[in-house]
């Protein structure tokens, strides 16, 4: 009974799963005709398990040539594991760093039409979603190109607009968010935060931190073929970066720093910091307001430039003051940083930290009028 | 004395015809129009001027970028000057040791390991035994592959080759260097390595060209800038001013683009009322805008038919949505003391400071009656900023002041 629960839990998965690719070192066919194991093997992904449940995106963190597109295409079925293996619950729709399917010769709608008669189990190829999937790819006339004309970015755009043109159950993505202007950027993100909100699931391989914390609640770190961490992605990505903690002692945040700052939208705010510096050095001090919302991830709303607070001794209060504060009502992390300066050049001496980043955040409770925004601007109006 | 390196470009033009597409039809259709051409001197209909009629010339020390939008002709012209594609017309005549740097990962045999493909490199460059053994470990160093420096490309990711095909840019010694778009290579940390990298190629170079969509970039690095325009040498001269010219027509440019992008209507209209039109004004007098700068004051100008006298006054709601779904606010005019009337043409003005992340946007106004809503219409615009007040890309830019006071 709970294994037939735990199955329809989970969306994709796959256990233990190497892959190891057999290399030959020279190109003599018949040796692999007659089945000969390989002078050498190279371990792409190894021992990895993972799950996905239905209506999540987990992030798949790594630097290249971890294995994240190893791992993606043993996913979406395009490679068949060494050991281990693969379950998912509905079809995959893969979108891999180079595309996938037929040749560069084909149109993009050629493209499109093998695309969809061959990974959407009785999704009707019709005209109108053809345009649709055109017309979100920004091609023009180069849809009726072959791809072998196209720009990388118009690639990407094709292969985007391709896998997600149906309102699929469950994607692999590698990478392709950072491809195109910024306008189809957004556009790509939207389509994913609709695929999600609608109960898709699915894995973004990425090497960008910023990308997992925006659309996935959990994360894997992949290096060198295994998992090496697991966890909320805010977690994770903490640990990811492994940024030095403050070096201490010169200054730092008072102990009656408090934890939590409130505050009414639409106020003028003043959020009062205590610094304690303890040496005769130049203080800089520097804040971020962000926030974070399911299924839209993170969000730096607010961000304040580091500027000099102290250069001698003592007990500071540093005021930061935010005219007419454009926050809606609800809870913001808040974050701190000081750091010795000059603040001109080179890396900065990090003496004190209260953030995220390092598990430390504050936070910040907003009140006032419920909105559907994140942010309000103040608006002046007039009726003639 | 005459100089080592130079690149002469007179009259030069390129054109495409039809793309062949394997057909025998289309052959036939190419060569006839070939034909036509030679006979009647005029180009056959569907063929594709790339580069027309352009002349210029670089000397030695000259640092030149190359800016136009996607279709311009600037890598068509790299490819020309590298000898990869041959001009239609015209004379070309470059002197000096030619490195490309066009598609990355060109050059790089899959057969081959990380290794063997940087000596061959290195070999094709003409360089010593001495001096690529002094190189390669250096190379091996730079592209941090680990043991797979020592296995064939073909177990390599595409990050992994696009990290050894950028060594071998790298490590280069060429006299003229010509660099088609930004090289984005690998994850972050190697990104930036590897933008340093061509920095410090870029001081070598006798003569360096860059074709880059970074008019920064451009500004930074070079000495002299072209501006291509449909195959056509459009402006020719000081980077600053060249790419200052560029950015206000790529902006007006940009204006057109957004109302056509954003196609989708999303107009409600009822018996109880209509949106008539909403304006984006940045200036009195002024018509309607789609750009404004960040932290510009705008004003929102609505024009609203109102048509139930017998009912309630309406709310009216202004909202801005960012084009990835983020709403950056939501305000009603029932949170002041104002009132619509309940009846006839009405306009209504919100003032608000565009202290946005630069990006599209949506203005939404709905007009709400008892609860419903009765009309609702929206504009899009986009927000435009040519230098950030500060970095770490927030949604907002807002004026904040810091002060610090003694505790005694």
């Amino acid at each position: 009974m709970t294994t037939v629960d735990r199955t329809e839990d989970v969306a994709l998965a796959c256990q233990e799963v190497t892959k190891t690719f057999r290399v030959f070192h020279g190109t003599d066919v018949w040796r692999l005709i007659y089945g000969a194991v390989g002078d050498d093997a190279v371990t792409a992904v190894e021992q990895v398990s993972l799950t996905v449940r239905p209506g999540e995106f987990v992030g798949l963190l790594g630097r290249n040539g971890a294995g994240k597109s190893t791992l993606l295409r043993v996913l979406g079925g395009v490679y068949a594991p060494t050991a281990g293996s693969v379950t998912h619950v509905g079809d995959v729709s893969g979108i891999y760093e180079l595309g996938l399917a037929g040749s560069d010769r084909l149109t993009g709608r050629e493209f499109a039409m093998r695309w969809l008669s061959i990974f959407s189990s009785g999704a009707v190829c019709t005209e109108a979603s053809l345009d649709e999937t055109a017309e979100f790819a920004e091609l023009g006339r180069y849809f009726d190109r072959p791809i072998y004309e196209y720009s990388s970015g118009m690639k990407a755009r094709l292969f985007f607009s391709v896998a997600t043109s149906q309102a699929g159950s469950l994607y692999v993505i590698d990478e392709v968010l950072s491809v195109g202007d910024q306008y189809f950027q957004s556009k790509c993100w939207r389509r994913l935060r609709e695929r999600i909100a609608s109960g898709a699931s699915g894995v973004l391989a990425t090497h960008d931190w910023s990308a997992v914390l925006r659309l996935c609640r959990e994360t894997y770190v992949l290096d060198a073929g295994r998992i090496i961490d697991h966890g909320p992605s805010r977690e994770v990505v903490r640990r990811y970066l492994a940024l030095p903690g403050p070096s201490g002692g010169k200054a730092c945040f008072a102990a009656d720093l408090p934890e939590t700052y409130r505050a009414r939208s639409g106020d003028d705010t003043v959020l009062s910091v205590p610094v304690d510096v303890k040496d005769a050095i130049p203080v800089a001090l520097g804040c971020s307001i962000e926030v974070f919302r399911d299924g839209l991830g993170w969000d730096n709303v607010i961000h304040v430039e580091v500027a000099m607070v102290a250069s001698q001794e003592g007990r500071y209060k540093v005021d930061l003051a935010i005219p007419a504060l454009p926050l809606a009502a609800g809870q913001y992390s808040l974050n701190l940083f000081l750091v010795e300066g000059p603040l001109c050049s080179g890396p900065r001496t990090v003496l004190d930290v209260r953030s995220w980043t390092h598990g430390s955040d504050l936070v910040l409770t907003v009140s006032g009028f419920d909105r559907d925004s994140v942010t309000v601007l103040p608006l002046s109006w007039r009726v003639l | 004395m005459p100089s080592r390196c130079h690149i002469r470009v007179e009259k030069l033009s390129k054109t495409y015809g039809e793309p062949w597409s394997g057909s025998v039809h289309r052959g036939l259709g190419l060569l006839s129009g070939a034909l036509r051409e030679s006979i009647a001197g005029t180009a056959a209909p569907g063929r594709i001027h790339a580069l027309d009629d352009v002349s210029f010339a670089i000397a030695e020390g000259e640092r030149v970028g190359v800016i136009g939008e996607n279709g311009a002709g600037k890598s068509t012209l790299l490819h020309i000057l590298a000898g990869v594609a041959s001009a239609s017309s015209g004379v070309v005549d470059v002197r000096g040791r030619v490195h490309a740097a066009l598609t990355l990962g060109l050059g790089l045999r899959e057969e081959l390991t990380g290794r063997q493909n940087l000596l061959l490199e290195a070999e094709i460059q003409g360089k010593s035994r001495a001096a690529t053994e002094r190189i390669i470990a250096e190379m091996i160093d730079f592209v941090e592959l680990g043991d797979f420096i020592d296995r064939p490309l073909r177990t390599y990711s595409s990050g992994m080759k696009a990290r050894l095909a950028f060594a071998n840019l790298v490590f280069v010694d060429p006299e003229i260097l010509l660099i088609d778009e930004a090289l984005s290579v690998g994850d972050v940390a190697f990104s930036r390595k590897a933008n340093a990298a061509v920095r410090r190629l870029c001081d070598r170079g006798r003569i360096v060209l860059v074709v880059s969509h970074n008019l920064d970039t451009i500004v930074e690095m070079c000495s002299r800038c072209l501006w291509l325009d449909r195959g056509r040498l459009l402006a020719d001269g000081d980077p600053a001013e060249i790419t200052a010219v560029y950015r206000r027509k790529m902006r007006a440019r940009e204006e057109e683009d957004i109302v056509s992008r954003f196609r989708d209507d999303q107009t409600v209209e009822t018996a109880a009322a209509r949106v008539v039109d909403i304006g984006i004004h940045t200036a009195p007098g002024d018509g309607p805008t789609t750009v404004v700068e960040v932290g510009q004051r705008a004003r929102i100008r609505i024009d609203l038919q109102l048509r139930s006298p017998d009912a309630e006054p309406p709310d009216i709601r202004v909202r801005i949505e960012r084009l990835d779904g983020l709403w950056v606010t939501d305000n009603r005019l029932s949170e002041t003391a104002l009132r619509v009337p309940r009846g006839g043409d009405v306009r209504v003005e919100a003032d608000v400071s565009m202290s946005l992340r630069p990006g599209y946007y949506r203005v939404w106004v709905d007009v709400i009656q008892d609860g419903a809503l009765v009309a609702r219409r929206c504009v899009a615009f986009k927000v435009h900023a040519d230098r950030l007040p500060y970095g770490g890309d927030p949604a907002l830019y807002v004026p904040i002041t810091m002060s610090a006071h003694s505790r005694g």
